[in-house]
């Protein structure tokens, strides 16, 4: 399938990403599992950061993903896309990851070079963009880290992707809606295309 | 400013809390594994005089486009130059802008470096901005010529003998002043 690559997650109860679709690779360093719950997707393990990318198609080295937060709950967790995914050594790449606390931008999910104390709210559609050195993360559209934040670490392209991380599963941090694609040059990337309109949802 | 350890475990600016506790963001372009960044707040003044206060900050004028004094290169330039981040370069004939793109072009390349697997930190040992290159590892070695060379950058002027230093100011000059992006475009 070409890009853009959209998902909808809709899957049983309890069905692994990779099962769900093999195209989805676990890039978590322990393992750890994403799956299906209610046609969204949600985290199999407690305190762990899980990151998964999508193998099937590579996008330019101009890349954007999105995502809608389904549950976010006033306890649990963090959840994010991620762009430049490097498939060469587990979780390295650009992710945001966004709780109703707090939201950031990480480098290997080691490095955070934007934060702020916003909130992550159900039903937002969250936005990670890079173009050439400049990554820019959108909530609603709305770029939160204003002019953006200039990073070179990685030389090459790599992937899109998907994060998750969550304190309880009780309260069942959820995902949908997740979308994926190039960017073309000379543009400042898109604005949040309506998931609707892309077939998504 | 130094770079610190968040209550998840990642690197941030070391005040980061600071500013995003009064509900400001931060953006932070870092000196990768060395522990020094640059960072950016659009905060207001009482938060800018709560960070200004810690000794172990640097805070740049509000108009960049000033020339820097004579007092300021020189303050600036210890502050650098006790980071490892050469500073024999800075002059009254700069403004603060071309300052902060060629430090932030010399971060950029320790990121790439970094994100090719470079050993670091780089100053974490025996190494010094006088250490010359062959007496760096191997693998140190090894990814800094792949970060030169992924950025396209003319390494010929460069050999065995070029110290730490110079290698660092080559490869900032390299970046050629290009803006950068930290929550403004500087």
């Amino acid at each position: 399938m070409a890009l853009p690559k959209s998902e909808s997650f809709t899957d049983a109860n309890s069905t692994t990403l990779e099962t769900h679709d093999a195209g989805w690779v676990n890039h978590t360093t322990g393992g750890q599992q994403l799956d299906i719950q209610s046609n969204a997707l949600h985290r199999v393990t407690n305190s762990i950061d899980t990151f998964y990318y999508w193998n099937t198609d590579t996008p330019t080295a101009d890349q954007y993903a999105q995502a809608k937060a389904t549950v976010v709950t006033t306890t649990d967790g963090y959840q994010g896309v991620g762009v430049r995914v490097q498939t060469g050594t587990k979780q390295h790449g650009y992710w945001i990851e966004l709780a109703n606390t707090d939201r950031g931008l990480y480098v290997d999910g080691a490095s955070l070079i934007f934060s702020d104390s916003g909130a992550l709210a159900n039903n937002d559609v969250h936005y990670l963009e890079v173009i050439g050195s400049t990554l820019k993360v959108k909530i609603n559209g709305s770029t939160i880290n204003g002019s953006g934040t200039t990073d070179s670490t990685y030389a090459t392209a790599g992937k899109l992707g998907v994060y998750m991380f969550g304190n309880s599963l009780a309260n069942a941090l959820r995902l949908d809606d997740w979308l994926g694609d190039s960017l073309g040059g000379g543009g400042g990337g898109p604005t949040v295309k309506p998931l609707a309109a892309l077939g998504v949802g | 400013m130094p770079t610190g350890t968040n209550a998840r475990g990642a690197t941030v600016p070391k005040y980061a809390s600071t500013f995003t506790a009064a509900g400001f963001p931060v953006s932070m372009i870092d000196f990768r594994g060395e522990g020094h960044c640059l960072c950016y707040s659009p905060c207001d003044a009482a938060t800018d005089t709560t960070i200004v206060a810690n000794a172990d900050v640097a805070r740049l004028p509000d108009n960049l486009d000033a020339n820097l004094t004579s007092g300021q290169v020189t303050a600036i330039s210890n502050h650098l130059e006790a980071r490892n981040i050469p500073a024999d370069w800075v002059s009254i004939a700069l403004t603060w802008r071309q300052l902060i793109r060629d430090v932030v072009g010399l971060f950029q390349f320790i990121q790439r470096y970094k994100g090719l697997g470079g050993p670091g930190p780089i100053f974490g040992g025996s190494v010094t901005l006088t250490t010359t290159f062959s007496q760096l590892p191997l693998a140190a070695r090894n990814a800094l010529v792949a970060a030169a060379n992924s950025f396209g950058y003319d390494t010929s002027a460069l050999t065995g003998a070029s110290t730490v230093r110079q290698i660092l100011n080559a490869m900032r000059v390299a970046w050629a002043a290009q803006p950068i992006n930290i929550g403004i475009t500087i």
